[in-house]
């Protein structure tokens, strides 16, 4: 019988010896953590769930290999991360095709808000969109290290746990997301095209 | 206010929430208001809901998805593989050649070790050692000198 107060270690034993009680209250346990991570890369709740799905179908697929020493936290993490670089690459969008496409009042609005002013729902809407698909623009891993680190708060060592890298190679993907991203604010078109 | 500690309270709070002076520092500092606007594109588009759940219903989903799929593998072989079997095996075969290695060291006889004898003794050895390619087929062969007419 699982506990809803048993250690995920414990837990992640007895789901890989074929217990779907155990494997439920990881699920219970985790799975509001890994949507939220998810919506910050797909704004469709539908599309963030999916990914959920698959991250639990791979945990529960690749219980046996986990060991207990390692934070299960970061185990999961890197399944959390794995799922949504591969998503992100299929729908990596091309800078200029955006820039291109971007309206003058999508631009004005997103230019408002990022200055910090207020907007109707509607603005606020199309200028989160255009937000997003600007940040589409951006290489899938550099993207997930930034949101990782200045989203989610982890530092370089656990973001370099959750995406299977290094710490320094994490720095370096997040000083060159910060970079393309001061430079896709700059290129946004003050209340015109770019 | 330094531009590095505008940027430690940026990341920790939001734009209405920041202090006078984070505010007077951003209109003075241009490369400070660039990275402002890039850290707000990234929360703007980055949605961010803390309360947001999974619709009702994903358990069961879940569940029945997990139960057409195939069950928890034991993993590759080499999965843990390595960890329980491979590095104990590296680690007692470098022992074992270890000494073997100081058991040949000891038993042989000095001679043998001895890179005089082995000089004298080697004709391969000691052709290296002089430059004298030719010693090797003259001992080994007695094939002609190079100079020989055929």
């Amino acid at each position: 019988m699982a506990h809803d107060d048993e250690s995920d270690a414990s837990l992640m034993g007895r789901a890989a010896g074929g217990d779907p009680a155990a494997f439920d209250v990881l699920v219970r346990r985790w799975k509001n953590r890994v949507f939220r991570l998810a919506l910050r890369f797909f704004r469709r709740p539908e599309d963030a769930e999916d990914v959920v799905q698959e991250v639990f179908l791979k945990l529960y697929r690749t219980s046996a290999t986990y060991r207990s020493e390692a934070p299960f936290e970061h185990f999961l993490l890197k399944i959390a991360t794995n799922a949504c670089v591969d998503r992100l690459r299929d729908r990596r969008r091309r800078r200029e095709e955006v820039l291109s496409s971007i309206t003058s009042d999508s631009a004005a609005w997103l230019d408002r808000a990022l200055g910090g002013a207020a907007l109707q729902a509607q603005q606020a809407e199309a200028a989160r969109t255009l937000a997003a698909e600007l940040l589409a623009t951006l290489r899938p891993m550099d993207r997930t290290v930034l949101v990782l680190m200045d989203l989610e708060g982890l530092t370089s060592r656990e973001a370099a746990a959750a995406t299977g890298s290094t710490r320094a190679a994490v720095k370096v993907r997040a000083m060159r997301a910060r970079r393309a991203l001061r430079r896709l604010a700059q290129r946004l078109p003050q209340g015109g095209r770019p | 206010m330094t531009c590095r500690e505008f940027k430690v309270e940026m990341h920790g709070s939001r734009k209405s929430d920041w202090s006078l002076e984070l505010l007077r520092h951003l209109e003075s500092c241009p490369a400070c208001a660039a990275e402002s606007r890039a850290a707000l594109l990234l929360r703007l588009g980055s949605g961010g809901d803390e309360g947001a759940v999974p619709r009702a219903g994903f358990e069961e989903r879940l569940r029945a998805r997990l139960a057409y799929g195939p069950a928890p593998s034991r993993g590759h072989a080499w999965n843990g593989g390595f960890e329980l079997l491979v590095r104990p095996a590296l680690a007692v075969a470098a022992t074992l050649t270890l000494l073997c290695a100081g058991f040949y060291v000891q038993t042989t006889p000095e001679r043998a070790g001895d890179l005089a004898s082995l000089v004298e003794n080697d004709t391969v050895f000691a052709s290296l050692l002089t430059g004298d390619p030719w010693e090797i087929l003259d001992a080994s062969q007695g094939a002609p000198a190079a100079t020989e007419e055929p």
